[in-house]
């Protein structure tokens, strides 16, 4: 492989996370505040400010850098939160924020026009037009790309923008217009685009009957998992229905994982900046060994091996032990 | 429960053998919350939630209570039968349990595999999962730091005594559940 290798951008939920990703080997650690403003609004979960510092400190001095993630969508004549949200990474030395916003990325260009801004997964601009225009706009630098790309779309795509690209590498798939999905709304009047919370917890039980696990959110069942199953989130998307008298079968996604541990290298041909693993809500067992294995592919890869293994740890990592490369190969069609 | 655990749990729920081992519960969660603090911040807005948890391989149980104002959470030793309206429930091993507390495991990879069942509101088990996850608890050296200058060597002795312990709880559970736990 020729060119810059690429970056490792990993999730962290928590600062025992943030440490964790940074000691197995990212490059970059991304995370959120602990609220709305970003998209894994979870309980317990994400960082305070004095947090915040402490996880930049940590990383700095150990050469690596911390993104925020401020990409939910602010709520009208209710910005407080996600302008002092920009504020506050600004003042305390975040190498970039991840936008979706349009009105917040005008913000931190107009208050903060020293930061960096990437643009979030949740602004779902899938072609040159877009990114184009959000960096003429605010001076975006960076677009994480939405998961509906195919590796030849990714590859003609980045030699038609003036801006770096961050794909998803591992971790949850969202098999839905990411920004725009409404499903989780309209179950639990809670949204992932608004709120921050795809199926919130406090809208999510799971019952034991017999040997069966049955899940549902806000009271709806989505999911009845068999004793021999392996279970899924409860997520709509990855619930089971049953449509026209039909037995209930996945209709959007099975529970599965993303995972480009095989394609590292078309990737990386395509022109492709930086890999991103899903996960800021996973505990950081998980964070660590999945950052791990993607250190030794992209190490691998550098250096001409593909390290025996690593695939196979990652596919004991994906959802229900299921993975697939998704759009990028398109291997439905 | 097999003939053998009957009376294992009856003795475990003595009021005299469960008031010691509450005693003892309650002073490690409060040396926890003394020295991992941060735990009890990402748990403020659950005062009063209740959680059981049950070590599948345990005649007993433990109900947690959570507590307002960053005070530890209570322990309580139960029989599981006899709890009905906590708000969650955790059932899995007490070695997963314990590595769960430490963040030694991916608790989603558990639940995905049906090896950890969680039931009830899972806003409970989310933030608790959260909590402890970052707290980066280690059990010995945590309960050895309270020794004092004698902290090394009850680590030390902590973790030759965790070794046996291991080894006698996988000899017990065989016996008294009729099964290999190993």
């Amino acid at each position: 492989m020729t060119g810059a290798p690429l970056e490792l951008v990993c999730p962290a939920g928590t600062p025992a996370a943030l440490r964790d990703a940074i000691d197995a080997g990212a490059d970059v650690v991304y995370l959120g505040f602990r609220d709305e403003t970003n998209a894994r609004n979870f309980p317990g979960l994400n960082f305070s400010r004095p947090e915040l510092r402490d996880g930049i400190g940590y990383a700095h001095r150990r050469g690596r850098e911390v993104f925020v993630a401020i990409n939910t969508y602010a709520a009208a004549g209710n910005q407080a939160a996600w302008h002092r949200a920009i504020d506050d990474a600004a003042q305390l030395g975040a190498d970039a924020v991840i936008v979706a916003d349009i009105g917040l990325l005008d913000y931190a260009a107009t208050k903060h026009p020293g930061l960096r801004l990437h643009l979030s997964v949740q602004a779902a601009a899938s072609h040159a037009e877009a990114i184009r225009f959000y960096h003429e706009a605010f001076g975006v630098r960076r677009v994480v790309l939405p998961r509906v790309l195919t590796v030849a779309e990714i590859a003609q795509l980045t030699r038609q923008i003036p801006v770096e690209t961050e794909v998803f590498a591992f971790g949850g798939m969202c098999p839905m217009a990411e920004g725009r999905c409404s499903l989780s709304s309209y179950v639990t009047g809670q949204s992932p685009n608004r709120q921050g919370v795809c199926s919130p917890a406090s809208h999510v039980r799971y019952e034991q009957r017999g040997e069966a696990l049955v899940s549902s959110l806000g009271g709806s069942t989505i999911n009845i998992f068999d004793k021999a199953e392996k279970a899924g989130y409860p997520t709509l998307c990855k619930g089971r229905f049953a449509v026209g008298g039909s037995y209930a079968d996945y209709l959007f996604e099975e529970p599965t994982s993303l995972s480009t541990g095989e394609i590292l290298h078309d990737l990386a041909r395509a022109g492709v900046k930086a890999l991103k693993i899903e996960g800021r809500q996973r505990g950081r067992a998980y964070v660590a060994e999945v950052v791990r294995q993607f250190r030794s592919l992209v190490d691998g890869m550098a250096g001409g091996d593909a390290p025996a293994g690593a695939v196979a740890a990652l596919r004991q990592l994906a959802e229900g032990q299921q993975e697939t490369s998704g759009a990028y190969r398109k291997g439905w069609r | 429960m097999s003939f053998a655990e009957r009376p294992v749990r009856r003795l475990l729920l003595l009021p005299g053998t469960r008031h010691l081992a509450e005693m003892l519960l309650n002073r490690l969660a409060g040396l926890l919350a003394r020295r991992h603090a941060g735990m009890l911040d990402r748990l403020a807005d659950f005062a009063g939630a209740t959680c059981l948890i049950v070590p599948r391989d345990l005649p007993a149980a433990f109900l947690l209570t959570l507590q307002p104002a960053a005070q530890p959470p209570q322990l309580e030793l139960v029989d599981p039968a006899c709890v009905t309206d906590a708000r969650a429930t955790i059932r899995t091993d007490l070695a997963t349990l314990l590595k769960l507390l430490e963040g030694r495991i991916d608790g989603d990879a558990l639940f995905f595999s049906r090896d950890l069942m969680v039931e009830g509101d899972m806003e409970v088990v989310v933030a608790l999962r959260n909590a402890v996850d970052d707290a980066g608890i280690d059990l010995i050296g945590d309960s050895a730091a309270a020794c004092g200058p004698f902290a090394a060597p009850a680590e030390k002795l902590g973790r030759h005594m965790a070794g046996m312990a291991a080894r006698l709880h996988r000899r017990l559970a065989i016996t008294i559940m009729g099964g290999d736990t190993a």
